[in-house]
């Protein structure tokens, strides 16, 4: 399972989102996407999904188009964009995750529910699963999109800033979880903007100031004089493109 | 009373039908408001039954009476269409576009509606209803199109429950939603077509909203909300047409009239999300933080059975704004015990005291080492989170910081048994100069002494020696080298362990 983004450019009211963003994220690993606010780091998530139009670019999942693997994909948006005053108890939301594998008029049978219990288990909320959702911490409701991603048994996870307005406790459970599904051979995507745990959890960054600015392993990428190429003012000084890509990921 | 409810039935054939279409309208439309209403689109309902008053006026104009159905439904679905394309291709946003566009088609509906003049047609019934006026044949096709509309929702529940909480996660995973966008417009206009006899397009726009907004009051989940906002369709469809009968008002506006009375009973009732509700849940918050705050303020570490003068407690009272009444109410909790001297804590009492010294101090150490929040910020930011955090909280608190054992001032922090160790040391203010000793707590009901604290340094664990004392202020030697002067009112609130010898215990505060 390899997610490939190559020359990916979006572009927003004549204003250019990201350039030519370009990366590989592999199954196994936990890659995260950092940068300063503005650096289009949610863009480059929503573009790959295709939920806004990239003005050029493809996007492979092990040499496939994107929609033939839609299934397989979970994307969790930011906690904030949704609504929690919406009538849902925790276990909807969670099943959700199984509409993904739907076939029409079929009703939801054991291995479904199995899914959503394990699910809830995993991340903790077996208790609260008749919980309103506008009653959860944001940790929890954090825990609870998680939970939906695993209950969709998605083989690549996409999350946009999982760790806003969440508390230490949760951070520390869902990045453990992340870890280990990416130790059990999935492909984790993070958009982060803290870097404290960034370093911690993902083995792999993209720096990205609307274009790449870095990429490759942690320990190689993670330094002050790379860092502060992405957080530089002026994105367009410090840029590398499509060209250098692969030079940054010389793993 | 039931003859009363049962008369007009039998006697009159026109209230047999005009029942059985004013039920079947306010189910439908009461489900489909529920989509609505979670969408944040409520005004769809209304932006779309404007419309079809052009498609009335049209479809009477091919085909008379039979073509108003059908002209109504495409009109709906173009005006819908347009919306959205508008909206997508333009800096102008939906409730605008709506605006204009719902105006527009109704301006347009009512100019061909005057210049035809079609006999056929009666603009106020179409506007507001006529619900005793529904013929058989009115009946079988607001029946028929209540029935699809509630097949359809039940076959793609799932879908539109996903769709409408989370949009982008339902193109994600490859749900058309483009296809279930134009279903529900369809599904909006088949129901306000069927909707026209019994309450006209302008009171259609009541159903389409309130009773998905009175259900949301009452329930948790989509699925019940459903099923709540359809007791309360039918409710005010029946209640609506018999105060109709019998007060001899229009049937639409009876109908609407109903409806907002079952929304007005549920704002104020609704069991937690009701005003009342709220108001009682903020008014038991204020009561709960306010006993939780008097039970900390009558704590003393070093004497938990400590008597507090009654003047003391009622001072205290007074800055929050309440009296002496309020040592009653913790006293029938058996919380405090009073006496002649004054009040004085029960052992609940300190136990309840000791578990918000516990949260409190864990929330200090917490706000300080995960979050970074400088000394001096930490009491107001632990006294604006403590009373949130649950026991459960409060566990997992401890294990995350690995059972600290004291908070950042240095204070102890009581065990999850309520054991409040001692700190071993005694104000700086007291040291003979020339001993050495190790801060080992500093007090925190100074800010302004607490910042200066940590501009010099002077922090647990620091190193600190008297050199010299004056009247007013000290010398001391801070860590190694730094030789600062401070004065005797910052000196009383550092507590020094000596490092040479061994001390008595002193307050743990």
């Amino acid at each position: 399972m390899t997610l490939t983004v190559r020359d990916l450019s979006v572009t927003y009211h004549n204003r250019p989102a990201i350039h030519s963003v370009a990366f590989d994220a592999l199954s196994g690993s936990v890659t995260g996407i950092i940068g300063p606010n503005g650096a289009g780091k949610s863009t480059v998530l929503k573009a790959v999904m295709g939920l806004v139009r990239p003005d050029t670019g493809t996007v492979r999942v092990d040499g496939l188009p994107i929609d033939r693997v839609r299934d397989t994909i979970a994307y969790l948006p930011q906690r904030l964009a949704l609504d929690w005053e919406y009538p849902a108890q925790v276990r909807d939301v969670v099943a959700m995750g199984r509409h993904a594998h739907r076939r029409f008029g079929r009703r939801r049978g054991r291995a479904d529910h199995d899914a959503i219990a394990s699910a809830l288990d995993r991340v903790g909320l077996s208790e609260l699963a008749t919980r309103h959702i506008g009653e959860l911490s944001g940790g929890q409701q954090q825990r609870m999109l998680v939970a939906r991603a695993l209950a969709q048994e998605a083989s690549t996870l996409l999350l946009d800033e999982p760790f806003v307005g969440v508390d230490a406790a949760t951070v520390a459970l869902l990045s453990t979880l992340l870890m280990s599904l990416a130790a059990d051979g999935a492909c984790v995507v993070v958009v982060h903007h803290d870097l404290a745990t960034t370093a911690q959890m993902c083995d792999h960054l993209v720096l990205l100031n609307q274009r790449i600015v870095s990429q490759g392993p942690t320990a190689r990428v993670f330094t002050s004089e790379w860092l502060d190429r992405t957080y530089a003012v002026d994105p367009g000084a410090s840029g590398t493109t499509a060209s250098s890509w692969q030079a940054g990921r010389g793993s | 009373m039931i003859d009363l409810l049962i008369d007009p039935l039998t006697q009159y054939g026109f209230m047999r039908l005009g029942l059985a279409a004013a039920v079947t309208v306010g189910v439908t439309s009461a489900v489909l408001s529920c989509l609505l209403v979670v969408r944040h689109q409520a005004l769809l309902g209304d932006a779309i039954s404007h419309a079809v008053l052009l498609g009335v006026a049209v479809g009477y104009l091919f085909a008379q009476t039979a073509g108003i159905f059908w002209g109504a439904l495409v009109v709906a679905v173009a005006s819908g269409t347009l919306i959205t394309y508008i909206e997508r291709h333009s800096p102008v946003k939906l409730d605008a576009v709506m605006g204009i566009i719902f105006t527009a088609t109704f301006a347009a509906g009512l100019a061909l509606i005057s210049i035809t003049k079609p006999r056929g047609i009666d603009l106020f019934h179409i506007l507001f209803g006529n619900v005793l006026g529904v013929s058989g044949s009115d009946l079988a096709l607001t029946v028929a199109s209540g029935v699809t509309v509630l097949v359809v929702v039940l076959a793609r529940f799932r879908a539109f429950h996903l769709w409408s909480f989370d949009p982008l996660m339902a193109r994600a995973i490859g749900m058309r939603v483009g296809v279930l966008e134009y279903l529900l417009t369809g599904l909006l206009s088949a129901t306000i077509v069927a909707a026209l006899q019994a309450v006209g397009l302008i009171l259609v726009i009541a159903m389409l909203v309130t009773p998905g907004a009175t259900a949301l009051l009452l329930t948790t989940r989509l699925r019940n909300m459903m099923v709540v906002a359809a007791a309360v369709g039918l409710v005010a469809a029946v209640g609506g047409l018999y105060v109709s009968f019998y007060v001899d008002i229009a049937s639409g506006p009876a109908i609407v009239l109903v409806a907002t009375a079952a929304f007005a009973l549920a704002l104020l009732f609704a069991p937690r999300r009701g005003v009342l509700a709220r108001t009682v849940q903020r008014r038991r918050t204020a009561r709960r933080v306010l006993t939780e705050d008097l039970l900390k303020a009558l704590f003393n570490a070093d004497d938990p059975s400590a008597v507090t003068s009654l003047a003391a407690v009622g001072t205290w009272l007074r800055g929050r704004s309440t009296n002496l009444r309020w040592l009653r109410r913790l006293v029938r909790q058996g919380l405090v015990d009073l006496d002649a001297d004054g009040a004085r804590l029960t052992t609940a009492g300190q136990r309840e005291a000791l578990r918000m010294v516990r949260t409190h101090r864990l929330l200090e150490r917490f706000a300080h080492d995960a979050d970074g929040v400088p000394l001096p910020q930490l009491h107001d930011v632990a006294e604006r989170l403590e009373h949130e955090v649950d026991p459960a909280g409060v566990r997992d608190l401890d294990r995350l910081l690995g059972a600290p054992q004291t908070d950042p001032h240095g204070h102890p922090i009581p065990s999850g048994t309520g054991q409040l160790r001692r700190i071993a040391g005694r104000p700086l203010s007291d040291q003979p100069p020339g001993a050495a000793g190790r801060v080992a707590m500093v007090g925190d009901d100074r800010t302004d002494l607490l910042e200066r604290m940590v501009d010099l340094g002077i922090l647990p664990d620091q190193a600190v020696t008297v050199l010299n004392r004056a009247d007013d202020t000290l010398t001391v030697r801070v860590g190694e080298h730094d030789v600062l002067q401070v004065s005797t009112d910052l000196a009383d609130r550092v507590y020094v362990v000596p490092t040479d010898r061994d001390v008595p215990t002193a307050p743990g505060v």
